[in-house]
């Protein structure tokens, strides 16, 4: 080494030393911070998953409002069995019929989504709104690079339409089968503007309900005008 | 100073090249155990920042108002183009979205009359690049119902030229360029 070199590498030394230290200061407090936020990929891998799951599942609450309003749709026109006459407890007849329709109306609609080979078992409650829970019978498994997510992809859905109004018209035109006419042509009910028209041996109704967005529920039922379900020839 | 100079000094002093060939490697490993260096970070983190706006549109399509929920808006709005549809979803998209975030709407795969909704129409559409977030639903009669949300890109780049420069990939998801005849254009 010769003297100039002598005196170099020492203080080169110190001032490479001087700027990697300055250097680790920086990047060592940012990165102590951001080494809490780092997620390695398997963790992106989940994230994604789960925003996609969430998509879907907002997709499937949505083919399941559909299916409500579709059942509820075809629900009145249809009626219950004898082509649509009504007697006594005409809700829990029209329960079962409805159960019925949201079932393959539902199943129409989830073809169309990712979850079309899942089946479902549904509950249905009717106090003031009409609400129907459906719970997935088997999971959906979605896989993106090294993560897995599983989903029971179930639903819940409140429609708000008292079914309770089957009854109400029951209660109130049954009266009319028993005098074997209409009494009025035009009526109101909680609102709706009820029709009545006659034939030989039936009252025929029909109530246009209240507009839920997608549909408007019509309702049509036939009283017998003999009386005789109510005891009276 | 010698002929050699200061450079020529350094370089013919081998004990200083093997010091700072050494304190480099050393100060790799400082900068490897305390996580200044990650060559897989950037990747990664900005994977985790796009993740802003899928909060905002997940809130935003679960929101729902007096005449129905987002899905409900878009549907009634593609099926009349009523006023009161428009407006109130304008609402919900203020007051959830992002600032200028535009959002374009396609049915079944088209774009339906006057698609673009929020701040496209105060700074124009052009001024949009690449899509930031896609969601497609089905609608109640089976429809596929798309919703496009679009953010502004650099306002140098996003002059209305831009679609000719754009590959055909490039295109499809740059707002307002379409393809036409195997060239993308925005007309």
């Amino acid at each position: 080494m010769n003297k100039r070199g002598f005196v170099f590498i020492p203080l080169l030394t110190i001032l490479s030393l001087f700027i990697f230290g300055y250097a680790l200061l920086l990047f060592a407090t940012e990165a102590r911070e951001k080494s809490t936020k780092t997620l390695g990929a398997l963790q992106v891998d989940s994230l994604n998953l789960i925003w996609d799951s969430e998509y879907k599942l907002l997709n499937l609450d949505n083919v399941a409002r559909y299916a409500g309003f579709r059942a509820l749709g075809s629900l009145g026109e249809v009626g219950v069995e004898n082509g649509g006459v009504w007697d006594e407890n005409p809700k829990q007849r029209l329960l079962i019929l409805f159960e019925k329709i949201y079932d393959e109306k539902f199943k129409s609609y989830l073809q169309k989504t990712d979850f079309k080979d899942i089946s479902y078992t549904y509950f249905f409650n009717i106090s003031n709104k009409l609400i129907i829970e459906g719970y997935a019978k088997s999971d959906f498994v979605s896989v993106s690079g090294l993560a897995e997510y599983t989903i029971k992809p179930s639903f819940r859905v409140v429609l708000d339409y008292d079914l309770g109004i089957y009854d109400r018209l029951y209660e109130k035109y049954s009266s009319w089968g028993k005098e074997k006419k209409c009494v009025k042509q035009e009526d109101i009910l909680e609102g709706f503007s009820v029709s009545c028209t006659e034939d030989k041996d039936f009252l025929n109704f029909k109530v246009i309900t209240k507009n839920l967005g997608y549909v408007q529920p019509v309702i049509l039922f036939k009283i017998r005008k003999s009386g005789e379900l109510f005891g009276n020839s | 100073m010698s002929k050699r100079g200061f450079i020529g000094s350094v370089l013919v002093a081998p004990w200083f090249i093997i010091l700072f060939v050494f304190m480099l490697v050393i100060f790799f490993f400082i900068f490897v155990v305390i996580g200044v260096i990650n060559p897989g970070r950037q990747e990664i983190m900005s994977e985790i920042e796009n993740y802003g706006l899928s909060f905002s549109i997940l809130s935003f399509f679960r929101m729902s108002s007096n005449l129905g929920t987002v899905e409900d808006l878009f549907y009634y709005y593609s099926k009349n183009f009523e006023e009161g549809n428009l407006n109130e979803l304008k609402q919900l998209m203020k007051q959830l979205l992002p600032m200028n975030t535009c959002v374009e709407v396609l049915v079944n795969g088209e774009k339906i009359w006057g698609s673009y909704f929020n701040d496209c129409e105060l700074h124009g559409v052009h001024n949009f690049g690449l899509r930031e977030e896609s969601y497609t639903f089905i609608d109640f009669d089976f429809r596929k119902i798309t919703v496009n949300f679009y953010q502004p890109y650099d306002f140098l780049i996003s002059v209305q030229g831009i679609c000719k420069f754009l590959d055909k990939n490039q295109c499809l998801n740059w707002l307002g360029c379409n393809m036409k005849d195997g060239e993308c254009t925005n007309e």
